[in-house]
């Protein structure tokens, strides 16, 4: 096998900012896991030896690689201020006007409400149309219930100041916390909140209860049971620390389970949790081993990998992971919570890509992938690498196993993702802009930007080239009938939203006044997504991608100035 | 009285008895407004409105008005004066013809009236640039406007409380009821049968900039007020939403992607457009564009100019016309229809375009020909010719560059045209300071759909000229008043009529010492 140099792109974009400056980001609302925070694979930059690297990862060339000698894979970095949707509305922060605009997409009515000084962290209250926001520099939670009449707004005081929050799933209970690499308030390492949202909500405020759950956290999240939060639950970097939601007056100190010291390196790891927060899985550059944390029985378990795990991935249901070791060119498949007994419930499958750049020889050479995209309804995952040069993906289908290599792109990967059916599938691509090829057109095609869209049913792909403005982002509709993706040129100021019909794959270009900055869906079956713009005074575009209707608010931070 | 007299008197007053201070200097007058179809002058001085009718059926008439009048603005009744010591300021609303005058105490002595369309409401505010009056504070709150219901004859001061300097203007919307009070980065929006009903705009950016706005239009069914400020190629829509007992807004900034250099917005008339505003992009070559106010861009319709345009014109039935005062382009546009048309005028236009019954007349300073230059006017109107829009130009030949214009109602065009003395009929009277420049002054009428051109000389230049119930009116130039009328249909020498003096005939009883 020719093992390949990675791309001068990929390399400069590892070696800089690894995870927040290259390519596009993957849309969370339909490809990631639930539950807030996820750390991993962040803070990674330059090196002159290897001491400078995060655990796990060693310097070569200037920049810190994996022991494969490939650049960690490019993850979607997360953002705190994108607005957030429940069923009926958007709700968009603007912390330097210390305002929230409900909007309602149907009418683009908006609604503006004064919050406390800088509100940042905001999450929706699971099934309402509700939002629990923090204000940083106000030291304030709030609890934001909105209808189509009014919304109705309780605060209280919080006693530092918090960055984020997670809200549980049965929207009783709100975690106040700092992710790492955040700075705690007064220097207060890991101190979390605990908020009766109940009693916040009928504005009966209860005292907020504080914990201590050691350093530098990378998640939060609620374990629930039959539907009820028992659990309040925070990652840190030695271990996971357990708030027991019904004795938390009685339990002054979390409950503990320590974590191994090689996956104690937050630059290197990545934690997952399932939606139910039953169980947490943690890979690390440092490990061969995956690491499962138990919440419910207070334990870690190790399951032995052939390689090291590059990435991995939970379905919805949390009951499969996938595990992506690129650098023996293998995918785990792990059934849940058997697997972590049960060395039968685990299962690895070989995933190797065809390469792009098989050097002057001609000769067949391959990568393997180092990400895995999983489909929502969680049958299928998407194999990919972004590490190297590569046109290829694989789908694995978690039921069989089985593995289908897919070679119809016509350009590089950057990243990719499944749509709501599990058969469509978007890649976003990156130029070559070395591309050599005789054919003057192919040519072309190689050095510019673009997308592809693929039904992996008929295994037919679409490509769709945008020239000089790179595809930065795409959605898929809750109609499961149209997706979009986002483009932006800023140099040339040419921004849109394109809009895919996921049947034809025939694609339409809708122009945007400016840069795209968020894009994501809205629950239940409906064609409309929302795209969130540049603009000082906030922009946000409602697309109905069924008829191509864009409807654009913009100014919405104006609107809370607006008095009698 | 004839002209004669009426100097006479005027020269008289300046050897009669101890003079007051008032006699000392130019009588400093305001106007005229046409108001009930009348033309009324205010002489600040004398304190003193002169009211003519155009027709001459009725006698001039000179009322006296407050104390420090400060404006006038014209009613569908008559019309207003604002003014008064700062110890007592005051408004008078005078009805006419019968001259019949109320007067209310108000808050300040305003400088800037404002009154609405039907005539109920006035907004009453001040010019930052003004001195306080005489007799109050050395100082006042420019944030303070007054709502006068004429009718009532009350008067309700309201603090805005803006980061604004001062309103700049207020622009009352087509449903009854509603104004808005245009400020230096802030409009409020005003119910008028209850001013503590109102809503405060900021238009300030959340970096603290502040968007001073230039051009602010109202809807025609006044569900939206379109603001076009300095520096920004976004529309702003802000939503009026007024009810019996709140009045709401909510602000979005329209757009079209990609188009820079906003530099006119207009609404257009015609069905189909209560929720469309047009802007007028000159950057990037030119670009037109049908924004829809609540920001729904898939209703958005644009037109790419050959060459960019500065000016916007609603030519009514759903057409619009682009043009600039620095080139010869011009495009007519249909917009629902997205149908466009372009041309090049015969010369560069020396203003905005003139419009009336559907066609835009540009005035040329200069214009070539093979058989030379003069100044000239171009009739542009456009055609549906069933398959596409077509523009059509008819050029006229000026004897003269305009020095005054007008359109009334109907929309004929009136140009004020010097011409010389000699030989046009100008009465010998006219040969004293314009006779020595050998010019007097000449109206010329240019009907919108036939172009016929009719017209007459005057016998004196023209400073301006206007239109009032059917009549023209130019004026000349004379600090005791000096006004022709004729009528717009059938102009001529034979009906014109000159008044002047009118300002003297009222100073006789005014500020003398016994």
């Amino acid at each position: 096998m020719l093992r390949l140099q990675p791309p001068a792109r990929a390399l400069g974009c590892a070696a800089a900012v690894l995870l927040a400056a290259c390519g596009a980001s993957l849309n969370k609302s339909s490809a990631g896991p639930s539950g807030s925070g996820g750390g991993g694979d962040h803070g990674v930059g330059a090196c002159f030896q290897d001491s400078d690297c995060p655990a796990g990862l060693v310097c070569k060339a200037q920049a810190c690689v994996a022991s494969d000698g490939l650049p960690p894979e490019q993850k979607d970095p997360g953002v705190f201020q994108e607005p957030k949707t429940s069923q009926n509305f958007v709700f968009a922060l603007s912390p330097d006007n210390d305002s929230i605009a409900v909007i309602d997409p149907a009418t683009l009515a908006i609604r503006s409400i004064d919050l406390p000084h800088e509100p940042f962290g905001i999450e929706v209250v699971p099934g309402q149309d509700a939002a629990v926001i923090v204000a940083r520099a106000g030291r304030m939670v709030s609890y934001l219930a909105c209808d189509a009449r009014a919304c109705t707004l309780q605060s209280q005081a919080t006693a530092r100041h918090y960055p984020a929050v997670a809200v549980s799933g049965d929207g009783k209970w709100a975690l106040l916390w700092t992710p790492d690499p955040a700075i705690p308030d007064q220097g207060a390492e890991g101190v979390v909140g605990v908020v009766d949202l109940q009693k916040l909500a009928a504005g009966t405020p209860a005292a907020i209860v504080e914990r201590a759950t050691g350093r530098r956290n990378t998640n939060a999240f609620f374990r629930m049971e039959q539907g009820v939060a028992v659990d309040a639950v925070v990652l840190a970097e030695d271990d996971l620390a357990v708030l027991p939601l019904a004795d938390l007056g009685s339990t002054p100190l979390p409950l503990q389970v320590a974590l191994p010291s090689d996956y104690t390196a937050v630059a290197s790891r990545q934690a997952v949790a399932a939606p139910d927060g039953a169980m947490v899985l943690v890979r690390s550059y440092a490990s061969h081993d995956l690491g499962a944390l138990d919440v419910s029985a207070r334990s870690f378990h190790r399951l032995t990998m052939p390689g090291t795990p590059s990435d991995l991935a939970l379905t919805q249901d949390g009951h499969t992971a996938v595990v992506v070791l690129r650098d023996v060119g293998q995918v785990g498949l792990l059934s849940l919570p058997a697997a972590l007994t049960d060395p039968n419930a685990v299962q690895f499958v070989n995933a190797p890509l065809p390469a792009d750049l098989c050097g002057s020889d001609g000769g067949t050479c391959t990568v393997f992938p180092g990400q895995a995209s999983l489909s929502p309804d969680g049958r299928r995952a998407a194999l990919f690498t972004n590490a190297e040069a590569s046109k290829s993906f694989a789908v694995l289908d978690l039921a069989t196993g089985q593995v289908a290599p897919f070679t119809g792109l016509d350009k590089w990967i950057q990243t990719l993702g499944i749509g709501p059916d599990g058969n469509t599938l978007i890649a976003l691509h990156r130029p070559n802009p070395a591309s050599t090829a005789a054919d003057s057109y192919q040519r072309m095609v190689d050095q510019s930007e673009g997308y592809s869209v693929v039904d992996l049913t008929a295994g037919f792909a679409q490509l769709k080239l945008t020239q000089k403005v790179p595809p930065q982002q795409f959605v898929f509709a809750s109609d499961g009938a149209h997706a979009a993706v986002t483009l932006s040129d800023t140099a040339h100021a040419v921004f849109a939203v394109d809009d895919i019909d996921l049947q034809t794959l025939v694609t339409s270009s809708l122009a945007l006044a400016s840069r795209p900055q968020y894009a994501g869906a809205f629950a239940g079956d409906t064609p409309l997504v929302w795209v969130t713009q540049d603009h000082p005074a906030g922009r946000i575009s409602f697309v109905d991608l069924s008829t191509e209707q864009v409807r654009t608010a913009t100014g919405y931070a104006l609107n809370s100035g607006i008095s009698p | 009285m004839s002209r004669w007299i009426a100097l006479g008197v005027a020269v008289a007053l300046w050897g009669c008895g101890t003079r007051s201070n008032r006699w000392e200097q130019t009588p400093v007058v305001v106007g005229p407004v046409v108001a009930s179809n009348e033309l009324v002058w205010l002489n600040r001085t004398v304190s003193v409105a002169e009211v003519l009718d155009p027709s001459g059926q009725r006698a001039p008439m000179g009322l006296d008005v407050l104390e420090l009048p400060r404006a006038i603005a014209a009613s569908p009744n008559g019309f207003l004066v604002t003014g008064g010591r700062g110890d007592a300021p005051l408004l008078d609303v005078v009805s006419l013809p019968d001259g019949a005058r109320r007067t209310i105490s108000v808050a300040g002595a305003y400088d800037k009236a404002a009154v609405s369309p039907d005539g109920r409401f006035a907004v009453l505010f001040y010019d930052p640039a003004a001195p306080p009056a005489p007799g109050g504070p050395a100082a006042r709150n420019n944030n303070e406007i007054t709502v006068v219901d004429l009718g009532a004859s009350t008067a309700a001061a309201l603090s805005l409380n803006t980061e604004s300097v001062a309103p700049s203007s207020v622009v009352f919307s087509p449903q009854p009821g509603v104004a808005a009070v245009v400020m230096d980065g802030t409009v409020v929006l005003v119910e008028l049968d209850r001013p503590e009903l109102r809503v405060q705009v900021p238009l300030k950016l959340p970096d603290g900039t502040l968007l001073h706005p230039q051009q602010v239009l109202f809807a025609p069914d006044g569900k939206y007020l379109y603001v076009r400020t300095v520096g920004s190629d976004d529309v702003l829509s802000l939503e009026v939403d007024a009810t019996p007992t709140r009045i709401g807004s909510a602000v979005n900034f329209l757009f079209f992607p990609g188009a820079s250099g906003l530099t006119d917005i207009a609404v257009p008339s015609g069905p189909g457009f209560d929720r469309y505003v047009a802007a007028l992009y000159s950057g990037t070559g030119g670009t037109a564009a049908l924004l829809d106010a609540t920001g729904d861009t898939s209703r958005t319709h644009s037109v790419k100019l050959s060459a960019p345009a500065q000016t916007l014109t609603d030519l009514g039935g759903g057409k619009l016309l682009m043009s600039s005062p620095r080139s010869t382009a011009v495009a007519g546009w249909e917009p629902l229809l997205d149908r466009s048309d372009e041309d090049a005028l015969p010369a560069i236009a020396s203003g905005d375009p003139l419009v009336g019954g559907g066609h835009a007349f540009f005035v040329h300073p200069s214009v070539t020909t093979s058989a030379g230059t003069s100044a000239g006017l171009t009739g542009v109107y456009l055609v549906d010719d069933g398959s596409r829009l077509q523009l059509k130009q008819n050029p006229l030949v000026l004897g003269g560059t305009p020095a005054a214009s007008a359109i009334d109602p109907t929309g004929t065009l009136l140009l004020g045209i010097p011409v010389a003395s000699t030989d046009n009929g100008a009465a010998p009277i006219a040969s004293g300071v314009s006779g020595q420049r050998g010019e007097t002054g000449s109206v010329v009428t240019v009907k919108p759909e036939s172009l016929a051109i009719g017209g007459l000389v005057l016998d004196d230049t023209v400073v301006s000229l206007g239109t009032a119930g059917g009549f023209g009116f130019a004026t000349h130039a004379s600090p005791l008043g000096d006004v022709t009328f004729f009528p717009v249909d059938g102009a001529s020498r034979a009906s014109a009529r000159r008044v002047y003096g009118f300002l003297a005939g009222h100073m006789l009883d005014q500020g003398e010492t016994p």
